[in-house]
């Protein structure tokens, strides 16, 4: 055991690595943006993505500083029951989404050239007003998302440098909004190969490294017993995990991965239905691997590492001190990749709610394709200030940010199940099923009263029970959308 | 069972799947256990639970994706491509 874990910056070897790895990706997004030409290009790669870029883009835009520095972290106070945040649930995150509206989407995206979750809903609820929603909410959770990331970008920083987070947090932003400005979805799908792969190296190496110090599986698990045996049981050292918290961890991070738009994009941008499934494969192997490993490598971190000064730095920690100084600043690059790959999928998404789903659609009808281009680069550097400012002043630890702005878009769910397969869902029933649905969100995760009536699930069941009643009822009571856009939405 | 799985393609494949959801979901001893149950190298027995399940769901997904690439309707864009 190394006792109480002091913070041994190395800042030399981490500019060298970082300044080395930010190039690359710089490049690559000014590359990208030389060959991006149409407004489709931009936003979803105009649906010519194969299965590697496909596949690993959808796992490294889901998989994010939250899966490689905040999970970890939580899992640290837990144990092994920590795990169930992921593991037992990563191999349904691809494939519950493509079986319920994968394939839907993908006919969809070639039919009519549908590029987004909001010209999916408009087009099915015949409503403009449906992308004015989902723009709101999207700015309102998809900001948090984004701010979470660069909290991990500073957390590296710190721990590497000595440096403040703040000095992290401003040099990701900087850095990633350059290179989505000029690249677009392309630059970002791009870039997600390079990230994802590094992710599953670092994902390998930290699971290495964990065992080794740990002294083997076996010392470790002796180690962790003699600590408190609770580690190795459910509900976790900290009680974090009872069966009705595993089950609700299960599925939120599977099934509710439709809600989320950035991941929704992702198969229209698919070339085929071969595509999909490779990229299924792919991205959930990708997932499965990289998430046991981190969260493995956290639990192990339990046995070497004690008192550190934030639970958030333990897989740093374990690189810094496991590794020389340059080996573990490459690996750390790929902490900073899942984050980083995770911006901008969101940032391209969100600019893309804003300027075509908002302005476009619904402020200034007659834009045309190439001004809108021009306005969705102004637009990422605000939205991309926005999000420096959020992650400078830290509202909460990375995983609470996560798992919130998460929760807040899976309830989009809703409007996207009931639209594929009930006929007469309508724009008023999936526009009140939203609105009350982030209400009852907010009530269970804030209001300890209304938070025992879950009963331990988290807030998102209840909350999608609530939602979908209203739907029901609100659409049983409105008009239904003209006969054409049902035909359209129902023989596709 | 041919049947089943050519009438109803898509809905067995979702019941198969939704299945295997929700048996990860009981509290087996080999997914949740309140109980130190150590296996490989002192590890929870539960771990390697998952990791089974895992394995069966996945092979699963590789038979799903051959029998749809023998249907027409999973090759409509494949014309498109070339």
């Amino acid at each position: 055991m190394n006792g109480a874990a002091v913070i041994q910056p190395s800042p030399i070897p981490f500019y060298t690595v970082l300044v080395l790895y930010l190039g690359i990706m710089a490049f690559i997004g000014w590359y990208a943006g030389r060959k991006t030409n149409s407004i489709g290009d931009f936003f979803v790669l105009s649906g010519k993505a194969g299965v590697v870029v496909s596949g690993i883009a959808y796992f490294s835009t889901q998989f994010s500083m939250g899966t490689f520095l905040g999970t970890p972290g939580t899992i640290y106070g837990v144990g092994y029951a920590g795990m169930a945040i992921s593991v037992p649930g990563a191999v349904f995150c691809m494939i519950l989404p493509a079986l319920l509206i994968g394939r839907k989407l993908i006919t969809l995206g070639h039919k009519y050239g549908f590029l987004t979750m909001a010209d999916y809903l408009t087009d099915r609820y015949h409503s403009k007003n449906m992308s004015g929603v989902l723009g709101v909410m999207m700015l309102f959770f998809l900001v948090p998302m984004m701010g979470a990331q660069i909290i991990g970008a500073g957390v590296i920083v710190h721990v590497f440098t000595g440096l403040p987070e703040w000095v992290g947090v401003v040099g990701m932003g900087i850095i990633v909004i350059l290179y989505c400005m000029t690249g677009g979805m392309k630059g970002a799908m791009m870039t997600d190969v390079i990230q994802g792969s590094l992710m599953i190296a670092t994902a390998v190496v930290t699971f290495i490294v964990s065992v080794v110090m740990g002294g083997g599986f076996s010392n470790i698990n002796h180690t962790l017993q003699s600590m408190n045996e609770a580690y190795l049981t459910f509900p976790g050292a900290n009680g974090y995990m009872p069966w009705t918290y595993y089950v609700s961890n299960i599925v939120l991070w599977s099934f509710f991965t439709m809600g989320q738009p950035h991941l929704f994009t992702k198969f229209f941008a698919m070339k085929d239905h071969k595509t999909m499934f490779k990229a299924i494969l792919l991205g959930t192997a990708g997932m499965f691997f990289s998430a046991t490993l981190i969260e493995w490598a956290g639990v192990n971190g339990i046995a070497s590492i004690q008192n550190i000064e934030k639970a958030d730095q333990i897989i740093p920690m374990i690189l810094q001190r496991g590794l020389n100084p340059f080996l573990a600043s490459i690996f750390i690059a790929g902490i900073v990749a899942a984050g980083m790959s995770t911006i901008d999928g969101i940032l391209v998404t969100t600019t893309g709610a804003v300027t075509r789903d908002i302005y476009q659609k619904i402020i200034n009808k007659d834009a045309t394709d190439e001004s809108v281009m021009k306005m969705s680069k102004v637009v990422t550097v605000i939205i991309g200030i926005i999000v420096i400012c959020f992650g400078v002043f830290q509202p909460g630890s990375i995983f609470e940010i996560n798992l919130f702005a998460f929760s807040g878009m899976a309830i989009f769910v809703v409007p996207i199940l009931f639209g594929i397969y009930w006929k007469k869902a309508t724009a008023k029933g999936a526009i009140a099923a939203v609105i009350v649905g982030i209400i009852s969100l907010l009530l269970f995760t804030l209001n300890p009263s209304v938070k025992a009536l879950a009963m331990g699930f988290h807030a998102l069941f209840p909350t999608t029970i609530i939602a979908s009643i209203v739907m029901i009822v609100v659409s049983k009571f409105t008009e239904t959308p003209p006969q054409e856009t049902i035909d359209r939405h129902f023989m596709a | 069972m041919k049947k089943l799985f050519e009438k109803h393609f898509e809905r067995t494949w979702l019941i198969i799947f939704l299945i295997m959801f929700v048996f990860i979901m009981i509290p087996f001893p080999f997914f949740y256990s309140e109980t130190y149950i150590p296996a490989f190298g002192g590890v929870p027995l539960y771990i390697f639970g998952w990791f089974v399940h895992t394995a069966i769901t996945f092979a699963l997904i590789i038979i799903y994706y051959r029998m749809c690439m023998k249907r027409k309707e999973y090759h409509t864009y494949d014309e498109e491509d070339k």
